[in-house]
């Protein structure tokens, strides 16, 4: 499993490393609900690293066509079982999300520090910990059985159209009836109902890319 | 007796694809040896190839690896096969040093000097990436890899496919040293058949998705003959259905079976030779086909 890790890390291509960087301009533009704190901040800090995170998922996986195939080839070839493959993916999300959230820390840093831009909440924030690496699991489970199904173009394209919906989507929680007890579980404990939605989530793309993968010819 | 078991055995395999199907697939390899694995474009030697590595799921049938069930625990037996394909399937963008230190994590036998000698003596650029290279110094690349984990069953897909000449003279050469370990053995697709006359103990003959035959190198050269002669003379060998038959400036050539000569009045003007692989496999598709 180290291997497979380390492969992944060591082919991903150097540039994806500092995408995080991204967020310094950023969050510059949104110096205004960054000073405030609360909720909001939380968000867009979580997002914008669940986000990253996703893209560089992706990124390591950019063969496309009969590179891609030729490259699972090769790895199919070596010692390695088709569930190690895909646990190993899976288990990647969380080494790049931990690079983003270091960049997270250093931009956060930058503007605090360097920058002199006011935070109400302090640079480590468990909730944002928190909700940035469920965020990453969530967006980086909905690639894989996309893109064992249908290649990396299809899944980059459908994976983004998804995010947009769900972006809307979750814009107009705010309208979502209360009353209803489900729904109001979720405001009451949106931690609690954030990452066992995420678990359930990750499972359930796990398995299915375990399942797409394993019946694939090569 | 390790030697004599069977390292590779391959029972009634079937595979169907979209516009092809392998049928009743079978033959086996014994340590020691080397096997050509030849056959027309499309004849089923890549698809099998495939199946042998679990890149493609089998529809029925078997495959053993060093005596075991290859589904069993793919991921052990593989640390024990060394394989070239003939498309390049390492990283493109890593350079040659970068993509042995990626390949090598994963087997425990592996053996730096073994790699370094071969990228020496195959002239491969270590600090080049994989992309820049040619076809052949790819395919180069492909065969020190796989001759530097210690592998006993080496599995090869095209391997001469790309190269020039001497290059696969030498190749032939490092062959003929790998197998002089008892324990290995060779499996050799390819469409050079004249290099598999020479290195090959045994021939597997596959068209249309069926195995032919699989046999002795010798056997099967002594199988066949080619008759020639005058064209006056070939109505005399055509009343024994020879399995084909051309006419040339001189005369003509027949292709058939070396039992059928016995049947044949030999003291007239016919010219009996020894058909090389090629000829085999060329009349023997040629008669398939009729």
């Amino acid at each position: 499993m180290f291997n497979l890790l380390f492969m992944e890390v060591y082919t991903q291509k150097k540039i994806a490393f500092f995408i995080p960087i991204i967020m310094l301009p950023f969050f510059f533009t949104l110096d205004d609900v960054i000073s405030k704190g609360g909720i909001l901040s939380t968000i867009i800090f979580s997002f914008t690293v669940g986000f990253i995170s996703y893209f560089q998922t992706s990124y390591s996986n950019s063969n496309t066509g009969e590179t891609e195939k030729l490259q699972y080839r090769l790895l199919l070839s070596l010692p390695v079982s088709r569930k190690m493959l895909i646990s190993s993916k899976y288990l990647m999300t969380c080494i790049w999300w931990l690079i983003t959230y270091i960049w997270l820390i250093a931009v956060l840093f930058l503007l605090k520090y360097v920058f002199s831009i006011q935070m109400n909440q302090p640079i480590l924030n468990w909730e944002v910990t928190f909700v940035s690496f469920c965020s990453a699991y969530f967006m980086s489970s909905l690639f894989y059985p996309l893109y064992y199904k249908f290649g990396y173009k299809i899944a980059n394209i459908i994976g983004i159209m998804l995010f947009v919906i769900g972006s809307n989507f979750a814009g107009k929680i705010g309208l979502l009836n209360k009353d209803n007890n489900f729904i109001s579980f979720i405001f009451d404990y949106p931690l609690v109902a954030f990452s066992t939605f995420t678990i359930a989530f990750v499972l359930i793309t796990f398995i299915t890319s375990l399942y797409i993968f394993t019946k694939t010819d090569y | 007796m390790k030697e004599t078991e069977n390292i590779l055995e391959v029972t009634n395999v079937c595979k169907k694809l979209k516009n092809f199907e392998l049928q009743q697939v079978s033959f086996s390899l014994k340590r020691g040896y080397i096997m050509g694995f030849i056959g027309p474009n499309g004849a089923g030697k890549s698809t099998t190839i495939r199946c042998m590595m679990g890149l493609s799921h089998i529809d029925s049938g078997n495959i053993k690896l060093f005596n075991n069930d290859f589904h069993t625990n793919m991921k052990a037996l593989k640390q024990n096969i060394g394989f070239v394909y003939d498309q390049n399937v390492f990283f493109e963008d890593l350079t040659v040093e970068k993509n042995k230190k990626v390949i090598s994590m994963y087997y425990d036998q592996w053996d730096d000097k073994a790699f370094y000698d071969y990228i020496e003596k195959f002239d491969v650029p270590l600090s080049t990436p994989v992309k820049s290279l040619s076809k052949g110094t790819a395919m180069k690349f492909a065969l020190a890899v796989a001759l530097s984990h210690n592998a006993e069953l080496i599995i090869m897909d095209e391997p001469t496919s790309g190269l020039d000449p001497i290059f696969r003279k030498e190749l032939l050469e490092v062959l003929l040293e790998v197998i002089q370990d008892a324990n290995k053995a060779i499996f050799f697709s390819t469409h050079n058949i004249s290099d598999l006359e020479h290195i090959a103990d045994y021939i597997t003959f596959i068209f249309d998705g069926n195995v032919q035959f699989c046999k002795e190198t010798e056997t099967v050269l002594d199988e066949y003959v080619i008759v020639k002669g005058p064209k006056s003379l070939q109505e005399l060998v055509e009343v024994h259905c020879p399995l084909s038959t051309k006419l040339t400036s001189l005369g003509f050539e027949a292709f058939m079976k070396k039992e059928q000569l016995a049947s044949l009045n030999t003291n007239l003007e016919f010219k009996i030779e020894r058909p090389s692989l090629e000829d085999i496999m060329y009349n023997l598709v040629k008669s398939k086909k009729r």
